[in-house]
């Protein structure tokens, strides 16, 4: 008995076995692609059609909708209606029950559009749409655990659709440059935006716990994010991109350390970021080196702010002495003059600390 | 979904294959084949009651394939190479990798492929033998007394 089980661990010792994971990885990519070039329809359907919210809104159970092909139930919807239904589901948030209706609308829409850069577009579009609905959830409703699992879902799942066709596209040959730029710019201002909110909300949430779960959840949403701009952005136009930030951030250090500011503690952010930058670089993650790039040449602009401020208020400190001392007097109708170029000076001081 | 099961058992899978099919090359193509066959079952709307027991099945049936496509002598005269394990795959210590080997060739020196399979899927793949017995369309009492006694021979020859 015992020897059978000794037999047995050792056997499962071959499991300990490497296999080639870069080959993994690169079959996963070709196989999304495929995947959506090939798409399941009837049983993403289902899956819609077996939400609960749905079943509540419309209980229609004995009918057997999973034979039905989606256009089939728009095409119902539309003549019984007239259209509301469908129209009615365009502003409905996750947790409402016409927002089923809302997503089959999309996909039937998706499912229609034949071409491939309108196709990638409408997913840029519908993540940017996720991220919205997020915001409204959280100002309308605060947090809604289960509304936002949806929206973020379908939000990661369409930032992939999108690099996918991307990725499509080049592979057969094609020249995307101009469509990944724009689709790129689109899925980064959709994660900056559901950053910014989030953030707040983690902040915002009750338990330790909660807050510790949502910063989680951020951090996976986020680096998925980047990850679907990285394959976009795979090109030798954003690699480019990515150098000439890198380049330009260094240009700003240097002036920095002229103007005699290497030792603030901006300059260890810079530091980190270009780090960050580098090592992006090295993985061939172009998009996020030219982030890192950019945040770095941000944290010496603040450096070079403060300095400013400072200069100005000792120039006004040092003017508002020499004034004290009469000096001002001698100068007679320069006095209008002075006392303008101050009023200059404090808008400068308020402009520079309200950019700040 | 689909891409979390190939999250998941990608590379188990892989080992299978690379175990029954030692041309890495040509391993790599039968899994290739194996992921895009099972997706493809899913577009046809193929009734699929357990995803991962699936596609072991088409991951054995191009094995199967295969090895009808080639004669087996030519396929071990091809890949003697290509069957040596290289530095990095397989456990770090030499002890390991001796015994690793040692236990690789139990397991080839049972007679049949069948139970060669069997055995592999059962303690290295996990598959029940439920699953096992589905797959190969045989009864589980069946591939339980395969897995016994192939068990009773891998342990005869390590214990010689």
């Amino acid at each position: 008995m015992f020897k059978e089980v000794f037999t047995i661990r050792k056997i499962k010792k071959l499991r300990t076995e490497d296999m080639n994971k870069q080959f993994l990885v690169d079959f996963r990519g070709e196989l999304n692609i495929f995947m959506t070039n090939n798409p399941v329809m009837k049983k993403e359907v289902q899956r819609l059609f077996n939400m609960e919210s749905l079943n509540k809104f419309i209980n229609f159970n004995k009918l057997n909708f999973k034979s039905m092909p989606a256009f089939i139930i728009v095409l119902i919807a539309l003549i019984t209606t007239g259209g509301g239904v469908a129209a009615a589901s365009q502003t409905s948030l996750p947790s409402d029950a016409l927002y089923p209706v809302k997503i089959l609308t999309e996909e039937v829409r998706e499912a229609v559009t034949f071409n491939n850069t309108a196709k990638a577009k409408l997913h840029a579009k519908y993540a940017n749409d996720r991220v919205e609905e997020v915001q409204k959830m959280l100002s309308e409703k605060g947090i809604d655990p289960k509304g936002l699992e949806i929206a973020l879902a379908n939000l990661t799942k369409h930032a992939s659709q999108t690099a996918s066709i991307i990725e499509g596209e080049r592979s057969h040959g094609k020249n995307v440059n101009a469509l990944a730029k724009e689709l790129q710019n689109k899925i980064e201002k959709a994660k900056t935006d559901l950053e910014n909110n989030l953030d707040s909300m983690a902040v915002n949430a009750t338990s330790t716990e909660a807050r510790k779960t949502w910063k989680e959840k951020i951090e996976k949403i986020k680096s998925e994010m980047e990850d679907n701009e990285d394959r976009i952005g795979k090109s030798e136009e954003f690699k480019k991109e990515a150098e000439a930030a890198m380049l330009q951030a260094r240009k700003q250090l240097q002036e920095a350390s002229q103007n005699g500011l290497a030792s603030t503690t901006e300059l260890i952010k810079f530091n980190s970021f270009m780090d960050k930058a580098s090592s992006s670089i090295s993985k061939e993650h172009w998009v996020q080196a030219r982030q890192h790039a950019m945040q770095a040449e941000k944290a010496l602009e603040k450096v070079e702010n403060k300095i400013e401020k400072e200069e100005k208020k000792e120039f006004k400190m040092e003017k508002g002495k020499k004034l004290e001392n009469g000096e001002g007097e001698k100068k007679g109708n320069g006095r209008d003059k002075d006392s303008s170029t101050e009023k200059e000076d404090d808008e400068d001081i308020a402009s520079t600390t309200s950019e700040e | 979904m689909f891409l979390e099961i190939y999250d998941k058992y990608g590379e188990q899978v892989m080992r299978h294959i690379s175990f029954r099919v030692s041309n890495n090359k040509e391993a790599q193509d039968i899994f290739q084949e194996t992921f895009l066959r099972t997706w493809k079952s899913l577009v046809n709307e193929q009734k699929i009651e357990n995803l991962r027991a699936f596609v072991y099945m088409v991951a054995r049936n191009l094995i199967i394939d295969f090895y009808r496509k080639k004669s087996r002598s030519d396929i071990a005269l091809d890949d003697l190479g290509a069957n040596e394990p290289s530095s990095n795959d397989l456990a770090d210590s030499t002890s390991d990798k001796i015994e690793v080997k040692k236990i690789k060739a139990a397991i080839e020196s049972l007679e049949t492929d069948n139970e060669r399979e069997i055995v592999y899927m059962r303690y290295i793949d996990d598959l029940s033998v439920k699953e096992i017995a589905t797959m190969m369309d045989k009864n589980p009492n069946n591939i339980r007394v395969i897995c016994h006694r192939g068990l009773k021979k891998i342990r005869n020859q390590l214990y010689v």
